[in-house]
């Protein structure tokens, strides 16, 4: 620190300056907090007490007194697979060959009445013996209630369409044709729906790679040369 | 404008009509309404009152190619809609500009599956890029003033041997 005043101002601050080093050499002083836990003596470990056990999740349970689980059993006898519930949603499992009279019989019987096909939409069980399996989702406004129903196909199997019963099946059936390759018999128009219409593959199965795309497509439509894209 | 481009050699004359030319296209850039998802949005917000577009004149949103200068592919670009892209950039009249706002039309954003285009720079050439999901309005007009600054380095006067401009 340099001051205009004579040597006497100039050694002052250099003797300040030298205290200061001398403090900030000498290691700072640390209080030790004296903690309680430490003057008592330590207790006795107990034993480690053993993991909870983790609760079931919910199950399907196999449906008791259900009317129209009755009524369908009557119809159909063998070919309505099983009756089950999950959650308290009811799901009937239905063969193929019935399925057509069975989702008749639903909309028109006055007891069932369902008069709403909600959703049509499939799963891919790729070790399956019967891969695909088309679940089928009604709605009956007057009753309030909603049930499903499963039905197993194997690849290759035409599955009789449901859009002469509800016309909302038309445009569901086309998705379940585009994504998985399932055909159904009696379509007006059974083409492709969102992907184009000259596109190979089904996308939503499972041995299609997610990232994989219609190389030949792109390159014809999309006017890309270069591979890999 | 035609008749006037690639005619001369570079000379000082050029380079004083080159800065009127320049001013005049980017001062007016005349967007498409090309909003495909949530991206779109943003764009409208841009073009609000908040964040007003139009005091760099780039305010008018033309619905038809043929009337605008700039395309934002604003939004996620599936291949289906991919073929509509090219369409329409070859419909534009020269000189045209592409500004890919957000990340899916850079590089496909979260969404790389069977169905979606990864970046839309692999069908139409693209001038800026604005990342973001979604860019913030203040992201895109940045995008737009970096793209004004690019449209300054234009020249109408012939292209050098070298370099292949596709600013004429």
């Amino acid at each position: 620190m340099m001051s205009e005043d004579g040597n006497g101002k100039k050694t002052q601050s250099h003797e300040k300056e030298k205290d200061l080093r001398e403090e900030a050499a000498e290691p700072p002083k640390v209080e030790k907090l004296v903690d309680q836990k430490t003057t008592t003596p330590a207790k006795p470990k107990t034993a480690r007490p053993v993991a909870k056990r983790i609760p079931k999740g919910p199950t399907y349970k196999d449906l008791e007194q259900d009317s129209i689980l009755v009524k369908l059993k009557e119809k159909f006898q063998e070919r309505i697979i099983s009756g089950q519930s999950f959650l308290n949603q009811v799901v009937y499992t239905v063969a193929v060959d019935c399925l057509y009279e069975a989702l008749v019989y639903l909309r028109d019987d006055p007891e069932c009445d369902f008069d709403y096909l909600v959703d049509v939409t499939a799963l891919d069980f790729l070790d399956d013996e019967k891969r695909f399996m088309i679940v089928y989702h009604l709605y009956s406004h007057d009753s309030k209630k909603l049930i499903r129903l499963k039905v197993p196909v194997e690849e290759g199997k035409v599955v009789p369409s449901v859009t002469s019963i509800w016309k909302t099946a038309d445009w569901l059936e086309r998705e379940i044709f585009d994504l998985f390759g399932i055909e159904f018999s009696g379509h007006p128009d059974m083409k492709r729906i969102l992907l184009p219409d000259d596109w190979q593959g089904y996308p939503l199965r499972k041995d299609y790679d997610i990232k994989l795309q219609d190389q030949a497509w792109i390159k014809e439509h999309l006017r890309i040369t270069k591979t890999p894209f | 404008m035609g008749v006037i481009e690639n005619r001369m050699e570079k000379n000082i004359v050029t380079t004083t009509v080159d800065t009127v030319f320049n001013w005049a296209r980017k001062s007016s850039l005349w967007p498409m309404t090309f909003g495909l998802a949530c991206c779109a949005i943003e764009m409208m917000a841009t073009g609000a009152s908040r964040f007003d577009m139009d005091r760099f004149g780039a305010g008018i949103f033309r619905p038809s190619p043929r009337q605008c200068d700039l395309i934002i592919i604003a939004g996620t670009v599936t291949l289906k809609m991919g073929e509509v892209i090219q369409r329409l950039y070859d419909q534009m009249p020269e000189p045209k500009w592409v500004i890919s706002m957000g990340a899916c039309s850079s590089v496909g954003g979260p969404f790389d599956t069977y169905s979606t285009l990864q970046g839309v720079d692999k069908i139409i050439p693209v001038d800026v890029y604005i990342p973001g999901c979604p860019p913030r309005p203040e992201a895109l007009l940045y995008g737009l003033m970096r793209l004004q600054d690019k449209i300054d380095t234009m020249t109408i006067a012939k292209p050098q041997k070298q370099e292949v401009s596709r600013f004429g």
